[in-house]
């Protein structure tokens, strides 16, 4: 039942943290994913955006190569330096090396097409600049009359200069396109993360209140539980001491009772016994005048004094002696019962040694033998056990089976906190439905050919339970019988637990 | 049996059946002196006490005491008679049918002299009070010196 409703419980929060912790690991695998896509997209645009500029740079170092070679052939024109001639060759072998680099970097078709025009163009300048240099004199002589607004050279070197302008202002965009789409990806980046951090924060905030309620639940649950516990604690105190009250009270009862019925049996005795002597008395005489006048002689009288009255007084005297015993037995069960306890180590093997050896005669006349083996140590009252265990191996010689030979044999053993001794005898046995009678006040079973007032195993038990112990019976009729007396290893007032 | 006149009993016992047993058994056992019965515990205590004729005035005596008194307790009784500066010397038997360890170890520390259970078993009880009478026949030599 309890079990049930436990795993009910249970089921319900590992669901809950299942579906938390399921939550937040999700949330935090997208914001981590979103992290990596974003943080590869920057570098890829970054790493474009150097491409750009490299690119940008190589078109204004191919423009300036270019204009170099323009400003070299004008020089060269003007006035037929060997120096101007390097300067445009070198410019020249600079201006392809770059534009075979720039060729290299260029992705875009648009570019490309570009760049070929730049090419092209930059071929027939070539051309024209060989064949300055192949005719220096002539090409002087011509830039003499040469309006360079209109030289072929000069009008290259300007759509070089145009293109390569428009070149760079291509890259240009495409570094703001690169640098906006940086931005984007950052943006979102910042949104898709901000907004998983936040919802991880969610969980985590529900998670915690979940813990902080769960915890306040527990809390509560044992405060209702401790208060449950004090009430059932005083409950039972009170309980108890209410039963220890009440026995308490039965004791005395029975104390005073038996105490003031003894008043009147002393009388009844005494007077039977005056009674007696009056008529010792009366029989005397009646015998002396019978004697001497046989005429006088009263059957009647004679038997009413020789028999009928001795045989009342003699009721009289059996049956009041039998209630004083029984009311000197209840007189002993409740001082025992208001005798202090003091626990102590008890030997058990010593004690049971000398109960045997204290009843030795009677073993031996009843032609028993009793053996006693291991029994373990324990702590209690030493009279009372004494007299449970003594009435136990009385008992078990009182009534051995005329058929066999006593055997009696007293044992122990240990459970957890207990030590059972068991008297095992194979005499005459009890029937089952006497097992509970035997224990009761008065109350003899089997055949009463022994001596005894039904107190000895009433006794036994009232002792066992002081003790906060139990005893148990276990025989079968005709077979023997085994008394088992279980006492706590370490003794336990049971007055204390009021 | 002359000398033994000057000591009168003193009975305290509530029980008329007891009382007449005893004094039974006192004549019986051939003691002679008076026996002063009383009921209570109170008109006991008059006599011992304030009586002209009573013990603190008038000789020795012995007391036969019963501890279950309808008015008090008998071991006040016998409290007051051992703590009284005339009557301490006084003998007293108690005679119960309390045959508890505790009780009599206080009768005796109170100063009872004897203490006897009232057995119900007549014979031993008509020994107890015959012993009494032999008791009865000692007790004379303190109380000559008085």
């Amino acid at each position: 039942m309890t079990d049930s409703v436990r795993r009910r419980y249970e089921a319900i929060g590992r669901r809950r943290v299942l579906l938390l912790l399921g939550v937040g690991l999700a949330l935090l695998a997208t914001a981590l994913i979103t992290a990596f896509m974003t943080l590869g997209a920057i570098t890829e645009d970054t790493d474009a955006v150097e491409k750009t500029l490299e690119r940008q740079a190589s078109i204004d170092s191919l423009a300036t190569f270019s204009e170099q070679i323009a400003v070299g052939r004008r020089g060269f024109l003007l006035q037929p330096d060997p120096l101007f001639a390097r300067t445009v060759r070198e410019a020249s072998s600079d201006f392809e090396s770059e534009q075979a680099r720039l060729a290299d970097m260029l992705v875009s078709v648009e570019q490309r097409d570009r760049l070929e025009e730049i090419r092209e163009l930059n071929a027939e300048r070539t051309v024209m600049i060989d064949a300055m240099f192949a005719d220096p004199e002539a090409a002087v002589a011509d830039a003499d009359t040469m309006d360079f607004n209109t030289d072929g050279a000069v009008l290259i070197t300007q759509d070089i200069r145009e293109i390569a302008e428009e070149m760079s202002a291509a890259e240009s965009r495409t570094l703001v396109e690169r640098n906006r789409a940086q931005l984007d990806s950052l943006l979102l980046f910042y949104i898709v993360g901000g907004l998983s951090l936040m919802l991880l924060l969610g969980v985590l905030v529900t998670a915690v209140s979940i813990v902080l309620r769960y915890n306040r639940d527990l809390a509560a649950a044992q405060v209702s539980l401790r208060e449950a516990n004090t009430g059932l604690e005083t409950a039972v105190q009170s309980r108890t001491a209410e039963l220890i009250r009440a026995n308490e009270e039965i004791q005395r009862f029975a104390y005073i009772v038996s105490h003031d019925l003894r008043s009147p049996l002393v009388n009844v005795l005494g007077f039977t016994s005056e009674l007696d002597e009056a008529r010792k008395i009366i029989h005397a005489h009646l015998e002396e005048l019978y004697a001497n006048h046989p005429d006088l002689r009263d059957e009647e009288a004679w038997l009413a004094v020789d028999e009928d009255l001795p045989e009342a007084l003699g009721f009289i005297r059996t049956s009041t002696e039998k209630m004083d015993r029984l009311i000197n037995s209840i007189l002993e069960l409740s001082r025992q019962g208001r005798r202090k306890l003091q626990p102590e180590e008890l030997d058990m093997e010593e004690l049971v040694e000398n109960i045997v050896d204290s009843l030795y005669q009677r073993t031996e006349d009843a032609g028993a033998t009793i053996a006693v083996k291991s029994i373990p140590e324990l702590e209690s009252d030493r009279i009372a056990v004494e007299q449970i265990l003594q009435n136990l191996i009385e008992n078990a010689i009182k009534y051995l089976s005329p058929e066999r030979a006593g055997e009696i044999v007293v044992e122990g053993s240990k459970a957890v906190g207990t030590v059972r001794i068991d008297v095992i005898d194979n005499g005459r046995g009890i029937a089952p439905e006497d097992h509970e009678r035997i224990f009761e006040l008065f109350r003899r079973a089997g055949t009463q050919d022994q001596e005894g007032e039904g107190i000895g195993l009433a006794n036994v038990r009232a002792l066992a339970y002081r003790l906060g112990g139990t005893i148990e019976v276990d025989s079968e009729l005709g077979q023997g019988s085994r008394f088992r007396l279980s006492l706590p290893a370490k003794f336990i007032a049971q007055e204390a637990l009021a | 049996m002359n000398s033994q006149q000057s000591v009168s009993i003193v009975m305290i016992e509530d029980d008329a059946g007891h009382a007449r047993l005893i004094e039974k058994n006192i004549r019986r056992a051939g003691i002679s002196n008076d026996i002063n019965h009383f009921e209570d515990g109170t008109s006991a205590l008059k006599y011992l006490f304030d009586d002209p004729s009573g013990p603190a005035h008038n000789g020795p005596a012995l007391v036969l005491l019963d501890l279950n008194l309808p008015d008090m307790s008998g071991t006040s009784i016998l409290e007051k008679i051992k703590q009284d500066e005339t009557l301490h010397r006084t003998p007293v038997v108690v005679l119960t049918t309390t045959d508890d360890k505790v009780e009599i170890q206080r009768c005796y520390d109170l100063g009872c002299n004897v203490y006897i259970t009232k057995p119900v078993n007549y014979e031993s009880f008509a020994d107890a009070i015959r012993q009494l009478g032999l008791f009865l026949s000692v007790i004379q030599v303190p109380s000559a010196e008085d």
